[in-house]
């Protein structure tokens, strides 16, 4: 479990090399007990169903330390074996078997030695289905700290492979007085080439790339609450719909959630990409609108909003807010939109909790029939909610149920369909309470979910060390090709000031 | 002239041995001087360091030129858990760097007083840090730049030995920029410009291999960064990528230039060093006429110790009550709260906060505060740094731990930790946090991370028992009394970085049944002198200790305020007789002085009334928190 530097890192980097190459040709022990469990395992692999193009899964051992582990992977007539101190299967053995274990299983035996006996646990399977799944995840990797930052990064993952990169950081803009945050790149449609992300304070602006162009936006304006915060993009059209917020954060004393963060405000904007010009198309000061989401047709926009009324003018909106904190409750809204005409209807509401607890983050399945969104007690940054849970509604019968198949005892929150809407990836602190890491999921069309498994790493401890959280876990196609320097480039220039109009043109 | 020469060389050997010894001792001197002065410093300097014995955490320093430096760095940097050692380690650093100086550049013996220039440098940036220590956000400061030193001395000493023939000389200069850049940032740049002042000198280099050199080191020098900024690094501004691996001396828009200046000095005395190559070796032996010019060379070596040594101690960061916050730090973490005692009565000059909050702590935990709380010297003295210093980054986190505050204590280390990389204290304390909050598997987590570390390794493992065992926890000498400050009930709220305000305000604030808990309720309401405040938690106070000795300090707030206001009838409470003198002498003295500077006054009252209440509440006021 531990690799430890004893000479230099080219020494370590030599013998782990060795270590596997010699893992995987390492046989499965002749002499042997057996354990009668299955063997805890980190990250949990066992049961869980993977596609069929997703990189090798990786694992150790959860708690115990061992000597050596040695796992036999098998389908059918088909076998290899891999040992170690980790679990750490070859790429080319992994999707050879794979390939053969499709809309099939993979047995896995595993073999612990401790101190020098083997033991031989009870095999496992990990289900392989037939469904692909998009290539690359695309996240922002961030300490979860409350209101201090330092570096950024918005990074996008192979998921055919570890190949990780780093798409935007923002220590390539920021200074030590001037720090810049990043944040909330989204997508039309899993599209790398049409994407959006924000950068604060320093430097600040709205990046879009679209097909090809580069810009950076200036979306403060005194028409607007805010600038452009939680993106949606239009499933076709060159038009973005983003709520408008004034968040802030506020801290618990004795509450193990120990962060809340909250809105003291928020509207909703439309945003034409190609004209740069935005109107509001929420401004109640008694509704808080966030979250908006657009269903795969473009014909409806999915939203979350809490009722909010103020009862005491002496104190200042947001006192009020953090006093009346556990009172805000976020309902599920959707409004029409006509696509021809660019014009949205009025919102109707489409789901409440009865016992007034608070629903955000509404996502629709790309085949329109399954809504999945997160639920918590109040409030509406569920990130740091540990009670938060994700449910899913049948946008045919109006059905809500929680996904007890995704759902731990810890926080679920932020949760992509993937394109095919077969798979679900989804943010859970179900390892440490502390710190986010994406699960994928499969669902069938009978919005029956499996069993989640992991982000694989190469190394499987990797989360364990590693300080920081991933956030907003995206789907893509393919990987974003602006470098970061180039981002920097288009960052460190002025934006184009968006115009305010009262409605959108539609002539494109 | 065979026996004049021989006499010379003979000088010269003489004059050598002197040097060298004179080097030795100041050498062994100031290596002495720095565990001995600074143990707490050191100490400090290793909590705030943390490295890894993970490929993660070398991946992570090697996103940025010079990350090997910092790796090194943090790991050097660990052995100060025993000042002695790491002082070891950093004199054998030191050594290698004198002696690589001393080949590379061919400084000869009877001037290796001059090989002591970098090294009084070098530890000049150690002791010259102060309040930078808990700021400085390069890994491993104190070992950084002696290695980037050692490095960039290397690869000259390389250089000079590269044959020129077929341009090896030129390509050597190229990829040892391009190495040493990646692996020392601004060392590496450093190495290539003594490469090209060197290759003047050189004896084997014609005049004009020398101009293609210079020319080669400076377009390697500006190129090299720029193009891995372009094809590599995606975590450094562009603004920055000439000066990785030094120090950032600049907090919010503050910038001290003054720091800088031993590394503009290292820099100059390589540059002027390669320049010289060659010409501090004896010319001729025929030796200089005159009696001064024979003792001259001696001489120079002296002056040269003398004027280092004059340096070096006028730079010393010397103030007492930054070393007395890093002493009483320590003990805090040994939990030896008699001995922070005994450290807090010492100071003569007005104290910070800090201190002022810990000698708090430590009473409390002794039971003691309401009895000898103002028997000790109080104030708010700035911290003497050339920036704002806030209490959150020098004790604050410990002072939240220690009261109860765990909520607050994790966030700083958070902040922190994002803020200026993370810190074997910071894992430390928020392991101590996720414990007693009942979060076992975050705590599991920086615990894990905390057996990756050498000496904290076995404090990790004396913690894993309690894990998943709150009763434990709560029976366990260092993390019992913490429980007994847990907040009773929540509240959301900000401490604006205040951590003393903050703290005091959530105690009178939000009421708990827990009798220390309910006792530092009542110490935070004398603290804020609101009368009101006062009452309403003195008497929970007093009901839950009916028929036990009431601590000095609260029969005297109590007194007082019943003197005061007349609105709490304190006539059938059991005051000490001292306590009724003590106030009618008080107030008798102030009446005759009346009309006196509030200053005065305290002058004149401190030596009978300083230890009590009465002279708390009139006298000290408007005291600066940070």
């Amino acid at each position: 479990m531990k690799t430890r530097y004893r000479l230099s890192t080219f020494v370590m980097a030599a013998a782990a090399l060795c270590g596997v190459v010699a893992g995987c040709q390492s046989g499965v022990p002749e002499t042997y007990s057996e354990s009668g469990r299955q063997a805890d395992l980190y990250p949990d692999v066992a049961g869980v169903t993977v596609p069929v193009n997703i990189a090798p899964l990786t694992f150790q051992m959860d708690t115990t330390e061992v000597e050596q582990m040695v796992a036999r992977f098998s389908c059918g007539d088909k076998s290899f074996t891999c040992g170690g101190e980790k679990i750490q299967p070859d790429a080319d053995d992994w999707r050879r078997l794979a390939q053969a274990a499709r809309g099939d299983s993979i047995t896995v035996d595993l073999y612990t030695r401790q101190e020098g006996q083997w033991q031989h646990h009870e095999p496992f399977r990990i289900y392989v289905s037939a469904d692909s799944i998009d290539p690359w995840l695309s996240y922002r990797l961030i300490s979860p700290s409350y209101v201090t930052y330092e570096d950024l990064t918005l990074n996008q993952r192979c998921l055919e492979s570890y190949d990780e990169r780093v798409m935007v950081d923002n220590m390539l803009c920021g200074t030590e007085e001037n720090g810049q945050c990043v944040n909330c790149h989204n997508y039309q449609q899993q599209n790398p080439g049409r994407m959006q992300f924000h950068a604060r304070q320093y430097h600040g602006g709205t990046v879009t790339v679209y097909d090809g162009r580069i810009r950076k936006i200036n979306m403060a304006n005194d028409s607007l609450l805010s600038a452009g915060v939680y993106p949606a993009w239009h499933p076709t059209l060159p038009l973005i719909v983003y709520s408008t917020n004034k968040t802030a954060q506020t801290f618990h004393t004795k509450d193990l959630n120990k962060i809340e963060v909250y809105d003291a405000a928020s509207d909703m904007i439309a945003y034409d990409v190609e004209r740069n010009e935005a109107t509001n198309i929420e401004a109640d000061p008694d509704e808080m609108e966030c979250y908006p989401f657009w269903a795969p047709d473009g014909r409806t926009l999915y939203y979350c909003s809490a009722h909010f009324v103020v009862q005491d003018t002496s104190v200042v909106r947001d006192m009020e807010v953090i006093r009346r904190a556990k009172e805000v409750r976020y309902l599920l809204y959707r409004k029409s939109f006509d696509p021809d005409t660019w014009t949205f209807g009025p919102r109707q509401l489409v789901f409440e909790h009865p016992d007034s607890m608070s629903a955000t983050l509404p996502r629709v399945s790309p085949d329109g029939r399954w809504l999945m969104f997160t639920l918590g007690r109040y409030g509406v940054f569920h990130i740091w909610h540990h009670e938060a849970d994700l449910y899913l509604m049948d946008l045919a019968t109006g059905d809500v149920r929680p996904m007890t198949e995704l759902n731990s005892g810890d926080t679920e929150s932020y949760h992509t369909w993937s394109s095919n809407g077969r798979w679900v990836v989804f943010s859970s602190r179900r390892d440490d309470s502390g710190y986010t890491r994406p699960f994928i999921a499969h669902v069938d069309a009978n919005g029956h979910a499996t069993k989640p498994f992991e982000l694989p790493q190469r190394d499987p401890d990797h989360n364990r060390q590693l300080m920081k959280s991933y956030n907003i876990p995206e789907f893509m196609r393919g990987p974003v090709e602006v470098s970061p320097q180039q981002f920097a480039d288009v960052l460190k220039g002025e934006g184009e000031k968006v115009k305010y109009v009262g409605r959108l043109n539609i002539k494109h | 002239m065979f026996h004049k020469t021989h006499r010379y060389m003979k000088h010269i050997n003489r004059t050598a041995c002197l040097s060298l010894l004179l080097t030795v001792l100041a050498f062994v001197s100031a290596v002495v001087a720095l565990p001995l002065l600074e143990a707490d410093m050191l100490w400090k300097a290793q909590e705030l360091n943390l490295h890894l014995d993970t490929a993660l955490f070398f991946r992570q320093q090697m996103v940025v030129a010079g990350g090997m430096l910092t790796w090194l760095g943090t790991w050097l940097t660990e052995f100060f858990y025993r000042p002695w050692l790491g002082t070891a380690w950093l004199a054998a650093c030191w050594v290698a760097l004198m002696v690589l100086t001393a080949r590379a550049l061919r400084v000869p013996l009877r001037m290796s007083a001059l090989l002591l220039v970098p090294v009084a440098l070098l530890l000049l940036t150690v002791v010259d840090m102060g309040y930078w220590l808990y700021y400085l956000k390069l890994r491993g400061h104190i070992f950084v730049a002696t290695l980037g030193c050692i490095a960039a001395v290397g690869a000259v000493w390389l250089y000079r030995v590269v044959p020129l023939r077929w341009g090896l000389r030129h390509a050597y200069m190229v990829a040892a920029t391009l190495v040493l850049y990646m692996l020392c940032g601004f060392y590496g740049l450093l190495a290539t410009a003594m490469m090209a002042v060197v290759s003047w000198r050189l004896q084997s280099t014609p005049r004009r291999q020398a101009a293609v050199a210079t020319l080669t080191a400076v377009v390697t020098v500006v190129a090299v960064p720029l193009l891995l900024y372009r094809l590599c690094y995606h975590e450094t501004n562009i603004v920055n990528i000439y000066w990785t691996a030094l120090p950032l001396y600049r907090i919010a828009a503050e910038e001290t230039r003054l720091y800088y200046l031993p590394y503009c000095l290292l820099a100059a005395y390589y540059l002027v060093m390669a320049a010289a190559y060659g010409r501090l070796l004896p010319a001729a032996a025929v030796p200089p006429s005159g009696r001064l010019r024979r003792l001259w060379p001696v001489g120079s070596q002296v002056l040269t110790v003398a004027a280092l040594g004059v340096a070096l101690s006028q730079c010393w960061y010397r103030d007492a009550n930054y070393h007395t916050e890093l002493r009483m730090q320590r003990l805090m973490e040994q939990e030896d709260w008699q001995g922070l005692l005994a450290v807090a009565a010492q100071p003569k000059d007005e104290p910070t906060r800090a201190i002022v909050m810990m000698r708090n702590l430590a009473l409390f935990r002794l039971g003691r505060q309401g009895d000898e709380q103002y028997h000790y010297l109080t104030g708010a003295k700035d911290s003497n740094a050339p920036f704002m210093v806030h209490m959150t980054q020098v004790i604050g986190r410990s002072i939240y731990y220690n009261y109860g505050m765990v909520n607050y204590c994790y966030r700083w280390c958070l902040e922190d930790g994002v803020e200026y990389g993370w810190r074997a204290e910071y894992l430390k304390y928020m392991t101590r946090c996720a414990l007693v909050n009942g979060e076992w598997r975050v705590a599991r987590k920086y615990l894990r991370l905390l057996q990756h570390t050498r000496y904290h390794r076995q404090w990790a493992e004396r913690q894993l028992p309690l894990l998943g065992h709150s009763e434990r926890v709560a029976q366990d000498k260092g993390y019992g009394p913490v429980t007994h400050m847990l907040p009773p009930d929540d509240r959301l709220s900000s401490d604006e970085a205040l951590v003393e305000r903050f703290l005091m305000y959530q105690f009178v604030l939000v009421k708990g049944d827990d009798p220390l808990y309910r006792e530092q309720s009542l110490l935070a309401a004398m603290w804020t002198k609101d009368i009101a405040t006062f009452w309403g938690c003195f008497f929970p106070y007093a009901q839950q200790h009916i028929g036990q000795r009431m601590p000095i300090h609260y029969q005297e707030a109590a007194y007082l305020y019943g003197q005061l206001e007349n609105k709490v009838d304190i006539s059938g409470m059991p005051f000490d007789d001292g306590v009724r003198q003590t106030y009618a002498a008080f107030m008798a003295t102030a009446r005759q002085y009346a009309g006196s500077s509030e200053e005065r006054l305290r002058q004149i009252m401190y030596p009978q009334f300083g230890h009590t209440f009465y002279y708390e509440y009139f006298l000290i006021r408007n005291q600066k928190l940070y």
